[in-house]
C-alpha cells in the first residue's frame, strides 16, 4: 500500500503552524500535514501527544478556552478560521468524524434509521422520506442488511461493532470528502477490527474519500495508511510514506515506539517445581528463539520437556513427573438466565463458561486469550473466588476455590485489573492501597509498612511514594501500584486481567518488563488474561484459546502461534493487524506478533 | 482554589438565620412570651424593629426564636434521615437484587408515597401535634430519599475495580460499604442533606401552619403566618416578615447545596 499520489500536489486537506494552548499551556505545536483525496493518513502517537486535539481543531470542536492559531486550508476555506455556523455545514458534510467508544456514540433512544437520516435532514439535503431510503442505502453500505438490520432497531440490540458501522454510515452519509476516525478500532475485538478495518478501506477506494486514521497502534496503521504522521508531546516528529518511515525510522521517538511495539520481556526458563526462580537460568535469553523448536512435536504427549502443556484433547495428567498443579480448573460451568422471551416462556440458559479445564503450574505464565464474551471474564471471578462455580470445580493448592473459601486460600491468589483509574479508591492514600491485601491475614503484620515499602520498591517505585495520593501518579505509575498491591500478601499465582491492555506501549514495555523481573525472582505464576495476542505471545509459556465458554486450543505459546490446529485460533490470528516483516528489518529481525 | 458565589451567598443568608437562631438562646430585644397589649400590631419602627403582633409581641424576637424552632426541626429530621436512610441505601446497593434489596427498595416507595403532610397528620391523629412528631414526620419523609440516594450511588461504586480489589482482599459486603463506598459517595450525601435541610424547614413551616407543628406559646414561623392570615389587610408586616425568613432560608439552603456540588463534584469542578 504505497502513497498513491504525492500528499499536497491536489492536496484536499492541507494543515499548517496548527498550534493549541489552554490556560497558557502548549497541547498542539506547529503540527502540519496534507491529505489528498483518496489517501489514507495515519496519525499515531501516545495517549496525551495531541492525535485527537488535532482532529478536533480541525473540525471546530476544541474545548472551550482553547487559543488556536495556524491554518487549515480544505476547499479555498481556511477551517480554522471559519464562523460556527459555516463550521456547522462542514461539519458532516464535508467531514465526517468516528469515535472510539461505539457504545456510547449513538443516541440510545433513537433507531439506527433515525439517526443516519437525521443526519441528511438537519443538513437539508433530502425530505424526511428520501433520507430513510439514503440511510437504508448507506446502512447497506456498511454491511447492515435490511433483513437482519431494518431501519428501526435501536442501538442497544446491535453488537459494538455493528454500532461502529452505524456510526460509520452516520459519518459518511452526505459523502463527505474526509473522514476523520479517531482510534475507531481500540474498544473492538481483534475480528471486529479487521473487518471494520476493511470497511474504511473499501470506503476510500470506491468513494474517493481521504481518510485521516488516529491509532496507536502501529500495526493498524501499517497495514492501511499510505502516510503517516507521528505525534509527540503536540509535535509532529517524524511524517512520511508508511513503508519508508516504517523501515527508516529517522526519528528517536519513533524508534523507541517501534522498540517498545516489538518489545519482548527477557525471561528465563520455566521448570516444573523450580518454586524460587533462583536456580542459575539455564536457557536465557528471548524465548522466542527457542521455546518453538522444543515445544512443537506437542502430540508427544508434552514429555518433551518439563514445560507443561495440555494437549489439546484436555487430558492434563499427561506428565506424571509433574508437581501437583498450583491452579487446577476441571470442568468448571457457569450459566446465566436469559431474559424471557415471552412472559410465559421458559428462560434461556447463556452459557458462559461451559466446560473448562486447565492447569497452571508454578512459575508458570499462562495466558488466556479470547474476545469479548467468550466467558473469560467471569472464569477469570471464578478464579478469583467472586462468583460461585455452577458445576465443576477449581482448585488451589489442592483446596477448592469459592466464594467462601477462607482468607489463607484467598491471600495466595491475587489481581491486577485493566483500569489504572477505576483500581484504587481515590479518598486512601498509597499505603493503605497497597497494604489493603493484609485484611487476608490473622493480624496485620508487625512490619506492614516496611513491607508496604519492600513492595512499592520491588515495582520500581520509592517508598516516599505511601503518603501519595493515587491521583498523583500515571497510568503506568498506578499498575505499579497495582502490582505491588498484589504482591503483598506474597501470592504464588497473580491473575492479570488485561493488566496491561490499557498503557501506552513505552509504558507496556515497562510494566511487562517488571511482570518478567518478579516472576523469576519471587517464583510466582501468572495467569494472563488477555485479548491482545502481542502481549500474550510475549510474556507466557502456554495460552489457552477461549470461545463461547471452551477452550478450543492449548498449547505451549509459540507453537500455538507458529502452528495453529484450530479453526478460531487461524481466524484471530488472521485478523491481528501486523507489520509486514521486512519493514522492522535492523531491529534484530524482530516483528510484532 | 475560588469558591462559587452560590456558595459563598448561600451560606451567608443561611448563616444569618443560624447567627439569629443561637443569639436567641442568650438576647432578644422583647421577651417572646411577654404580652404588650398597649403596643399591638404596630408597624416596624424603631422601637419595634419589624413590629408587633395583635398581642403586642415584637415580630423580630419571634422570628428569632422561631428560626431555632425550624433549624431544630429540620437538623433532627434530616440527620433521622440520613441515620436510617444512608444504612438501608448502603445494604440495599450491597445486596442489589437480593429479596433484601427488594424489601428495601419497595418499603422506600410505600413511605415515599405519602407526603410528608399526610404522615404527619397520621403521627398527629395519633400522638397529638407537637414539635416532635413534626420532627418524626418530616424525619419519615426524609428516609427514603436518603436510601435512595445512597443506593443509586452506591451501586456505581461497586462495579468499580478497586471495590474488586477489596473483595479479593478478602473484605465482606459490610466493609466494603463503610470502608470503600461511604468516604465516596458522602460528598452526594452532604449536599442532599443541604437540600433536605431546606426542605425540612420548608415541611416544619407548612406543618405549623395546619397546626400540626410546635404548640403555641412557642414561635414557629408557619403559625406566625397562619396567624398573620386575617390580618393581612391592614397588618401586613405580619406575614412578610415570617414569610421573607422561609423564602430568604430556603434560597440560602439551595445556593448552598448547588454551590457545595460544585466544589466537591471533582467532575463539575473540572468543567467550571
Amino acid at each position: 500500500m504505497n502513497s498513491r499520489r504525492a500528499a499536497g500536489a491536489t492536496s484536499l486537506l492541507s494543515v499548517s503552524g496548527l498550534s493549541l494552548a489552554i490556560g497558557g499551556a502548549p497541547i498542539l505545536d506547529d503540527v502540519g500535514f496534507a491529505l489528498a483525496p483518496g489517501e489514507v493518513f495515519g496519525l499515531v502517537g501516545e495517549s496525551g501527544s495531541g492525535k485527537s486535539m488535532t482532529a478536533l481543531a480541525l473540525m471546530g470542536l476544541a474545548p472551550r478556552g482553547a487559543v488556536v492559531s495556524g491554518r487549515a486550508a480544505m476547499g479555498g476555506r481556511d477551517l480554522l478560521a471559519l464562523p460556527e455556523r459555516a463550521l456547522c455545514d462542514i461539519r458532516g458534510r464535508e467531514i465526517g468524524m468516528i469515535f472510539q467508544e461505539p457504545m456510547t456514540a449513538l443516541n440510545p433512544v433513537q433507531t439506527i434509521g433515525d439517526q443516519v437520516a437525521e443526519t441528511l435532514v438537519v443538513h437539508g439535503a433530502a425530505t424526511r422520506a428520501e433520507a430513510r431510503r439514503a440511510a437504508r442505502d448507506r446502512l447497506d453500505r456498511v454491511g447492515l442488511t435490511a433483513e437482519r438490520f431494518p431501519l428501526g432497531r435501536y442501538p442497544h440490540e446491535l453488537s459494538g461493532g455493528q454500532r461502529q458501522r452505524v456510526c460509520i454510515a452516520l459519518a459518511v452519509a452526505l459523502r463527505p470528502k474526509l473522514l476523520i476516525a479517531d482510534e475507531p478500532t481500540t474498544a473492538l475485538d481483534v475480528t471486529t477490527q479487521a473487518q471494520i478495518l476493511r470497511l474504511l478501506k473499501g470506503l476510500v477506494d470506491e468513494e474517493g474519500m481521504a481518510l485521516m486514521l488516529i491509532t496507536h497502534d502501529l500495526a493498524v496503521v501499517a497495514g492501511i495508511a499510505d502516510h503517516v504522521a507521528v505525534m509527540q508531546a503536540g509535535r509532529v516528529v517524524e511524517a512520511g510514506a508508511t513503508e519508508a518511515l516504517f523501515r527508516t525510522r529517522a526519528h528517536a521517538y519513533t524508534r523507541a515506539l517501534f522498540a517498545a511495539s516489538a518489545h519482548r520481556p527477557a525471561r528465563r526458563g520455566v521448570g516444573v517445581g523450580e518454586e524460587t526462580g533462583a536456580a542459575p537460568a539455564p536457557r536465557g535469553g528471548r524465548r522466542s528463539a527457542r521455546v518453538a523448536p522444543e515445544a512443537r512435536p506437542r502430540r508427544d504427549g508434552g514429555a518433551v520437556r518439563a514445560l507443561p502443556g495440555v494437549p489439546p484433547g484436555k487430558t492434563e495428567e499427561g506428565a506424571g513427573q509433574a508437581t501437583p498443579p498450583l491452579l487446577e480448573v476441571v470442568d468448571a460451568v457457569r450459566t446465566y438466565p436469559l431474559p424471557r422471551p415471552a412472559p410465559f416462556a421458559p428462560r434461556g440458559l447463556l452459557p458462559a463458561v461451559a466446560g473448562v479445564s486447565f492447569a497452571v503450574h508454578r512459575g508458570e505464565s499462562v495466558g488466556l486469550v479470547g474476545e469479548s464474551g467468550c466467558g473469560k471474564s467471569t472464569l477469570t471471578r471464578a478464579i478469583l473466588g467472586l462468583d460461585p462455580l455452577q458445576g465443576g470445580a477449581i482448585r488451589l493448592n489442592g483446596r477448592a476455590v469459592g466464594p467462601r473459601m477462607d482468607n489463607a486460600l484467598r491471600a495466595a491468589v491475587q489481581v491486577v485489573f485493566q483500569d489504572p483509574y477505576g483500581s484504587f479508591n481515590p479518598r486512601w492514600r498509597v499505603a493503605r492501597l497497597v497494604a489493603e491485601p493484609f485484611h487476608l491475614l490473622p493480624a496485620p503484620p508487625p512490619d506492614a509498612r516496611d513491607r508496604v515499602a519492600a513492595a512499592l520498591e520491588a515495582v520500581g517505585l520509592t517508598p516516599a511514594d505511601m503518603d501519595k495520593f493515587i491521583h498523583e501518579f500515571s497510568g503506568g505509575q498506578r499498575q505499579r501500584i497495582a502490582i505491588a498491591r498484589a504482591l503483598i500478601t506474597r501470592p504464588e499465582l497473580i491473575v492479570l486481567d488485561e493488566a496491561v491492555s490499557a498503557l501506552d506501549v513505552r509504558v507496556r514495555a515497562q510494566v511487562l518488563d517488571l511482570l518478567a523481573d518478579l516472576q523469576d525472582r519471587l517464583g510466582l505464576s501468572y495467569l494472563f488474561i488477555s485479548h491482545d495476542l502481542a502481549v500474550v505471545r510475549a510474556i507466557t509459556d502456554r495460552v489457552l484459546v477461549m470461545r463461547a465458554g471452551r477452550i478450543v486450543e492449548a498449547g505451549a505459546t509459540e507453537a500455538v502461534f507458529a502452528a495453529p490446529q484450530d479453526a478460531y485460533t487461524r481466524e484471530l490470528l488472521a485478523a491481528t493487524p501486523v507489520i509486514p516483516a521486512g519493514w522492522m528489518g535492523g531491529d534484530d529481525g524482530r516483528v510484532v506478533v | 482554589m475560588r469558591l462559587p458565589i452560590t456558595l459563598i451567598a448561600g451560606a451567608l443568608l443561611a448563616g444569618l438565620f443560624v447567627a439569629a437562631a443561637l443569639i436567641s438562646f442568650v438576647w432578644t430585644p422583647y421577651g417572646v412570651e411577654a404580652l404588650t397589649i398597649s403596643a399591638r400590631l404596630k408597624p416596624p419602627g424603631a422601637d419595634y424593629w419589624l413590629g408587633t403582633d395583635h398581642f403586642g409581641r415584637d415580630v423580630a424576637s419571634m422570628l428569632m426564636v422561631g428560626a431555632r424552632t425550624s433549624i431544630a426541626v429540620a437538623v433532627v429530621a434530616v440527620g433521622m434521615g440520613l441515620v436510617l436512610g444512608v444504612p438501608l441505601g448502603l445494604v440495599a446497593a450491597a445486596t442489589r437484587g437480593s429479596l433484601l434489596d427488594e424489601v428495601v427498595m419497595r418499603g422506600n416507595d410505600l413511605v415515599f408515597a405519602f407526603p410528608a403532610l399526610v404522615i404527619a397528620i397520621l403521627i398527629t391523629a395519633v400522638f397529638g401535634p407537637s414539635a416532635l412528631n413534626a420532627i418524626l414526620a418530616i424525619g419519615i419523609f426524609n428516609t427514603p430519599v436518603f436510601a435512595r440516594v445512597t443506593r443509586g450511588a452506591a451501586l456505581s461504586l461497586w462495579t468499580l475495580d478497586y471495590i474488586r480489589a477489596a473483595r479479593v482482599a478478602g473484605k465482606g459486603r459490610a466493609r466494603i460499604s463503610v470502608e470503600h463506598i461511604l468516604p465516596n459517595i458522602a460528598n452526594l450525601l452532604i449536599v442532599q442533606g443541604t437540600i433536605q435541610f431546606s426542605l425540612g424547614i420548608l415541611a416544619e413551616a407548612g406543618l405549623s401552619y395546619v397546626g400540626l407543628g410546635a404548640q403555641p406559646p412557642t414561635p414557629s414561623w408557619g403559625r406566625m403566618l397562619a396567624e398573620a392570615q386575617t390580618m393581612i389587610s391592614f397588618a401586613p408586616h405580619l406575614a412578610i416578615f415570617p414569610g421573607l425568613a422561609i423564602v430568604l432560608t430556603v434560597l440560602g439552603l439551595n445556593l448552598m447545596g448547588d454551590g457545595l456540588r460544585d466544589v466537591l463534584d471533582p467532575r463539575l469542578r473540572r468543567a467550571r
